[in-house]
C-alpha cells in the first residue's frame, strides 16, 4: 500500500506541472465504478493560468524576434542610405562655396534685372491706365501679363509650384508661429475686438446732434457693377466721338 | 489774404504705421520710436518735439524692442531674430548679429549701457557684450520652456527678471541659474486661457511689476515668492508697463487704449509706510497701446493709431509755458507730397510705392467758400512700385513733370515720364551712377535740367539731366568741415544760382550750385540751437527763408550774407504767443512770383500768407484774425491788418503748394479716413447705445 501511494504521489505529483488532470488510469486501475476524482478548482484553475503563461511567453518571444529582425534591417538600411551621401566634411565645403556664390551673384542678377526692368514698368504704367478704361481691358493685361512672364523666362507647366527653399526655412517658420501666437493673443476669440465702423460710429450715436455712422455707405457694394458701367461709358463715348469725325 | 482758388486734394490714402516700441535715451532728451513696418524714428525733445532723424523700413524687418546702449548707440530686435544696430548719423541699420534664439522678444540694456539681454522664443536669455565696433556674444543664461516675452535688469545689474506664459522667472545673472520661478495663475480660478505676461520690470526695492493678458498690474515680492499687491487697470490685456527712473510713478498702457498711471503715495499724510495707488486715467488713443515711456517730466505712449501723445506731469513743471502742453503727433514731420507746378501733377510717397495724380480743372468762378463743380476729374496716372524690400526714403517730382526719382536704402531710381494725349508712359533712366551711400534727400532744380542729390556727410552731388532720358554726374558739392550728418534738407535758387542745405548736425550752407573751382562754399547760416524744418529761396530777391522747429521764421539774404532787415524786426519784436504755441512744425515754405513780398507757409493745422509789407502783430492783438477782419469795414480792416494772415479751415494738412498766381493745391488727410484701415480695436460698451 505504501508503494502504490508513493507511486500514486509521484504519479500525481509529475502530472501536476503541465496540467494536474486527474489520470482516469490511475483511479480506474483501483475502482472503475466509482465516481470520477472530484478535482478542486484551485487546482484547475492553477493548470489553465500555467498554459496560458506558456502560450503568452511563445508569443512574446515571438515578437521579440520580429522586432529584432525589423530592427536589424532597420539599421542596415540607414548604414546603406549614408553610405551613398558624401562625408559631412566634402557637404559642408559645398554649402559655403554655394553660399559665395549666391552672394556674388545676387548684385549681378540685380543690375540684369534692373536693366530689363523698363520693359516691365512700362507694361505696369500701360496695365494702369487701361484698367481705367476700354473693354479689351481684361484680354490685353493678360496677354501683356504672359508676354511679361515669357521674357522673365519662367516656365511654368504642370500642376506643381516652384518655391524657393530659402523662404520656406527653419527662421521663417519660426517667425511665423511668432506672428500668429501675437496675432492669437492681441486678436483672438477671446479679446472683444469689433469692426471700426461700430467703434467710431459710438461717437455719432451719443452726439446732441445725432449722425450717421462712419462708413454707412459701403463703397465696395456693387463694385463690379460700377467698374462696368465706367467701361461701357468710357468705349460707347469712343464710338461717339469715331461717329462723330 | 487774396483770393485763391484751392484744389482740396483728399485722395492721398496714407494710412500711417502704429508705433510699436519707445525708448527714452537714459540721459539726454531724445526719444526712439519704432514703428510696425520697421521703421525708426528719434523725436528730440530739446528741439520742441522735432521729428529729426527717420530710418525707413524694411519688408522683413519686424523691431520688438528697441533700447540705448553705450552712450548714444541704437539697438534694435526683432521677430527675425537679429539684433541691428542703427546708425544714427548714417540713417541706416548698420549691422545685424544673429541672436541665435529663434525671434527676440524683448531685448534690454543694463544701467551702464555696456551689456544687452535678450529674451528668445526658445525660452533662453542671453547676453551680449556692447564693444566699440559691434556687439559680442557673452554667454547664455539658463534656459528654460516657454517664450520669454519681457525682461528687466535689476538697476545693480544682479539680477535679470523674464517674463513668460503664466509664469515669470528671476535670474540671478552672476551664476546664470533661476532663484525663483512664479506662476502668475495661481490666484485666477478655473482659468480657461494662459495669461501673459506682456510687460515686466524688476524695482530696486526687489519688487517685480508684472503686465498680463488678464489686464492686471501685479507686485511681488520675488524673494519670497508672494504677491504683495494686484491692481486691476483693465478688462482686456495690459500691454506695456514704464517705471520712472525714482521708482516713484508707473505708466501701463492696455488694448483698449488707455493708460494708466500708478504712484507710490503714503498711506496717511506724512507717513512712512507706501503704498501703490491707481492715480491717473487718460483715454487719449483708439487702438491698442503697445509702447509706453516715462521721462522725468512727462508720460509718454505710443498706439497702434500712429499717435505717439506726450502728457508733461504738472507736479514735475517748474514753470507755466507751453512745455506743459499735451502734446499729440501723428503725422511725419517731412514732406511726402512733391507738386510739379507747371503740369499740375502731385507725387504722393508711400513706404513701397509711388503714385503720380494729376489735379482736376474747373472753369467756373465763384464766391468765397464756394465749392465749384469739376470738369476733369483728377486723374490717377501711374502707381510705380518700388523694387526690392526696402522702404523708399525720399521722391521728387521735377518742376516741369517730366522727371520722377525715388531713393531706397541701397538704390537710387530715375525715370522720365511721357504724357501723350491719354497714356502716361514711364521710362527708367538707365546707368544712373551708383552712389555709397544713396540720397537722403532729392532736390530737382527750377529749370529741371539737374538733379541734386544730398549724401553723407553734408556734400551733395549735382547730376545733369540729359534729353531724351539719361543723367550724368557733374560734380559733388562738399560742405564747410566738420558737418559729419547727412543733408536732410535742400532748397535750390529759382534761377539756379545757388543751393540751400541743412545737415543733421543742423548747419545750413548756402553753395553755388554752379560748379566753381574757386568759390567752392559761399556761407553758413549762423547756427541755431533747433533743428530746422523748412527752408525755402525768394525767386526774385534770393533771401532764404528758414522755419526752425520751435516756431522760429528768419530770413537770410544770400548776396549780402547775413540777415535782412525784416528778419531782424521780427526777432527784436518777438513772434506772436499763439505763433510760438503750435504744436507742429512747418513742413514747407513757397512765394508767389507775382507779389514779392509774400511767403507762404503751413503746418499740419494751418496754412499762413506772411506779407512781408505789413507791420507785425504783438502779443495783445488777435493772431487769427482773418474772420473778425471779413466782417469789419474796410477802413476799420486797414487798421487791424497784421502779417500773418492765417487760415484753419483745412487740416489736417499735408502739403500746400501755390500753383499759380490765385490757385493753391492742399493736400488734407482726414483722420477718420485712415482709422478704419487700422487693425482692429476692442469693444466700448456705451449706455444706450
Amino acid at each position: 500500500m505504501a508503494r502504490r501511494q508513493k507511486g500514486k504521489a509521484a504519479a500525481a505529483g509529475k502530472r501536476r506541472a503541465p496540467a494536474a488532470l486527474p489520470s482516469p488510469a490511475s483511479s480506474s486501475e483501483d475502482e472503475a465504478d466509482e465516481a470520477p476524482e472530484e478535482v478542486p478548482f484551485g487546482v484547475a484553475r492553477e493548470a489553465a493560468e500555467a498554459e496560458r503563461k506558456l502560450v503568452g511567453e511563445a508569443a512574446r518571444r515571438h515578437r521579440e524576434l520580429l522586432k529584432e529582425k525589423r530592427r536589424r534591417h532597420q539599421e542596415l538600411f540607414a548604414e546603406q542610405k549614408k553610405r551613398k551621401l558624401l562625408p559631412e566634411a566634402v557637404l559642408q565645403e559645398l554649402q559655403e562655396l554655394q553660399e559665395l556664390q549666391d552672394v556674388s551673384a545676387r548684385p549681378a542678377e540685380q543690375a540684369v534685372a534692373d536693366d530689363s526692368v523698363t520693359l516691365d514698368e512700362e507694361l505696369e504704367a500701360e496695365a494702369v491706365q487701361l484698367d481705367q478704361g476700354q473693354a479689351e481691358s481684361q484680354d490685353q493685361v493678360e496677354v501683356q501679363e504672359k508676354k511679361g512672364k515669357k521674357s522673365k523666362g519662367a516656365r511654368t507647366k504642370g500642376n506643381y509650384m516652384a518655391v524657393c527653399l530659402k523662404d520656406h526655412s527653419v527662421t521663417g517658420l519660426h517667425q511665423q508661429l511668432a506672428k500668429d501666437f501675437l496675432n492669437a493673443q492681441l486678436y483672438g476669440p477671446h479679446t472683444n475686438r469689433v469692426q471700426a465702423n461700430e467703434f467710431f460710429s459710438l461717437a455719432n450715436k451719443k452726439d446732441p446732434v445725432k449722425k450717421a455712422a462712419v462708413q454707412f455707405v459701403d463703397k465696395s457694394w456693387g463694385k463690379d457693377k460700377k467698374e462696368k458701367a465706367e467701361r461701357f461709358k468710357k468705349r460707347w463715348l469712343a464710338t461717339q466721338i469715331k461717329n462723330g469725325l | 489774404m487774396g483770393e485763391f482758388e484751392v484744389h482740396r486734394v483728399r485722395f492721398f490714402g496714407l494710412v500711417p504705421a502704429g508705433v510699436r516700441c519707445l525708448a527714452c535715451h537714459p540721459r539726454g532728451s531724445r526719444l526712439a520710436l519704432a514703428r510696425t513696418d520697421g521703421a525708426v524714428e528719434v523725436y528730440n525733445f530739446a528741439a520742441n518735439y522735432f521729428q529729426e532723424k527717420v530710418i525707413p523700413g524694411h519688408e522683413l524687418r519686424t523691431v520688438e524692442s528697441l533700447c540705448w546702449a553705450a552712450g548714444d548707440r541704437l539697438f534694435g530686435a526683432g521677430l527675425s531674430g537679429d539684433i541691428t544696430e542703427y546708425d544714427l548719423s548714417g540713417l541706416s541699420a548698420a549691422r545685424g548679429v544673429d541672436g541665435g534664439g529663434g525671434p527676440i522678444w524683448s531685448m534690454v540694456a543694463n544701467s551702464t549701457g555696456t551689456q544687452l539681454a535678450i529674451g528668445c522664443e526658445d525660452g533662453s536669455v542671453k547676453i551680449f557684450q556692447v564693444v566699440p565696433g559691434g556687439i559680442q556674444f557673452e554667454r547664455n543664461l539658463d534656459r528654460r520652456k516657454g517664450r520669454v516675452l519681457c525682461l528687466s535688469w535689476h538697476p545693480s545689474d544682479t539680477h535679470i527678471v523674464a517674463g513668460s506664459i503664466d509664469f515669470f522667472r528671476v535670474i540671478d545673472v552672476t551664476s546664470g541659474q533661476t532663484v525663483q520661478r512664479i506662476m502668475v495663475n495661481h490666484h485666477v480660478e478655473k482659468a480657461k486661457r494662459e495669461c501673459v505676461v506682456w510687460a515686466i520690470s524688476l524695482l530696486s526695492s526687489g519688487t517685480v511689476v508684472s503686465a498680463d493678458s488678464f489686464g492686471r498690474v501685479q507686485f511681488w515680492d520675488w524673494e519670497q515668492g508672494t504677491l504683495a499687491e494686484s491692481h486691476t487697470v483693465s478688462t482686456s490685456a495690459a500691454l506695456s508697463l514704464a517705471v520712472s527712473e525714482k521708482e516713484d510713478s508707473i505708466i501701463v498702457g492696455t488694448s483698449t487704449g488707455a493708460t494708466y498711471q500708478l504712484q507710490l503715495l503714503p498711506v496717511t499724510l506724512g507717513g512712512q509706510e507706501k503704498r501703490w495707488v491707481r492715480t491717473k486715467p487718460f483715454q487719449f488713443h483708439s487702438h491698442d497701446v503697445r509702447a509706453v515711456a516715462h521721462s522725468p517730466t512727462a508720460l509718454i505712449s505710443g498706439g497702434l493709431d500712429a499717435q505717439l501723445v506726450i502728457r508733461p506731469l504738472m507736479e514735475k513743471i517748474q514753470k507755466k509755458s507751453y512745455d506743459a502742453a499735451l502734446r499729440k503727433f501723428t503725422f511725419p514731420h517731412r514732406r511726402l507730397v512733391s507738386c510739379a507746378r507747371k503740369a499740375r501733377l502731385l507725387l504722393f510717397q508711400f513706404s513701397q510705392y509711388l503714385e503720380l495724380w494729376r489735379l482736376g480743372s474747373t472753369e467756373e468762378t465763384g464766391k468765397d467758400g464756394e465749392v465749384l463743380p469739376l470738369c476733369q476729374m483728377p486723374e490717377h496716372l501711374v502707381q510705380l512700385k518700388s523694387k526690392g524690400p526696402e522702404h523708399i526714403y525720399c521722391s521728387c517730382v521735377s518742376p516741369c513733370g517730366t522727371w520722377v526719382g525715388y531713393s531706397t536704402a541701397s538704390r537710387f531710381h530715375l525715370y522720365r515720364v511721357h504724357c501723350d494725349g491719354d497714356g502716361v508712359s514711364l521710362r527708367k533712366v538707365p546707368k544712373v551712377p551708383k552712389l555709397l551711400p544713396p540720397a537722403y534727400q532729392l532736390q530737382f532744380s527750377a529749370d529741371s535740367d539737374s538733379l541734386f542729390v544730398a549724401s553723407a556727410r553734408g556734400s551733395v552731388h549735382v547730376f545733369q539731366l540729359l534729353e531724351p532720358g539719361g543723367c550724368k554726374h557733374l560734380h559733388t558739392l562738399r560742405p564747410p568741415s566738420g558737418c559729419s550728418e547727412a543733408v536732410y534738407l535742400l532748397a535750390p535758387s529759382a534761377d539756379g544760382h545757388w543751393l540751400a542745405a541743412v545737415s543733421g548736425d543742423w548747419v545750413s550752407a548756402v553753395v553755388p550750385s554752379v560748379h566753381c573751382p574757386l568759390l567752392q562754399h559761399h556761407c553758413t547760416v549762423p547756427t541755431y540751437n533747433c533743428a530746422v524744418s523748412a527752408l525755402a529761396i525768394h525767386p526774385s530777391t534770393n533771401n532764404l527763408v528758414i522755419a526752425y522747429s520751435d516756431q522760429q521764421l528768419l530770413e537770410f539774404s544770400i548776396p549780402e550774407k547775413q540777415y535782412t532787415s525784416w528778419s531782424r524786426a521780427v526777432q527784436s519784436r518777438g513772434l506772436h504767443r499763439a505763433w510760438l504755441e503750435r504744436d507742429s512744425p512747418i513742413t514747407h515754405i513757397t512765394f508767389n512770383p507775382k507779389n514779392p513780398s509774400h511767403i507762404l507757409l503751413h503746418d499740419t493745422y494751418l496754412l499762413c500768407v506772411l506779407d512781408k509789407s505789413l507791420p507785425l502783430p504783438d502779443d495783445s492783438t488777435l493772431l487769427m484774425n482773418q474772420s473778425t477782419l471779413k466782417q469789419l469795414p474796410e477802413t476799420a480792416r486797414k487798421r487791424q491788418l497784421h502779417a500773418f494772415k492765417i487760415c484753419k479751415k483745412f487740416q489736417p494738412l499735408l502739403f500746400m503748394d501755390l500753383l499759380d498766381e490765385n490757385c493753391l493745391v492742399v493736400v488734407e488727410r482726414p483722420i477718420m479716413d485712415f482709422k478704419t484701415q487700422l487693425p482692429l480695436p476692442v469693444q466700448q460698451k456705451k449706455f444706450g447705445t
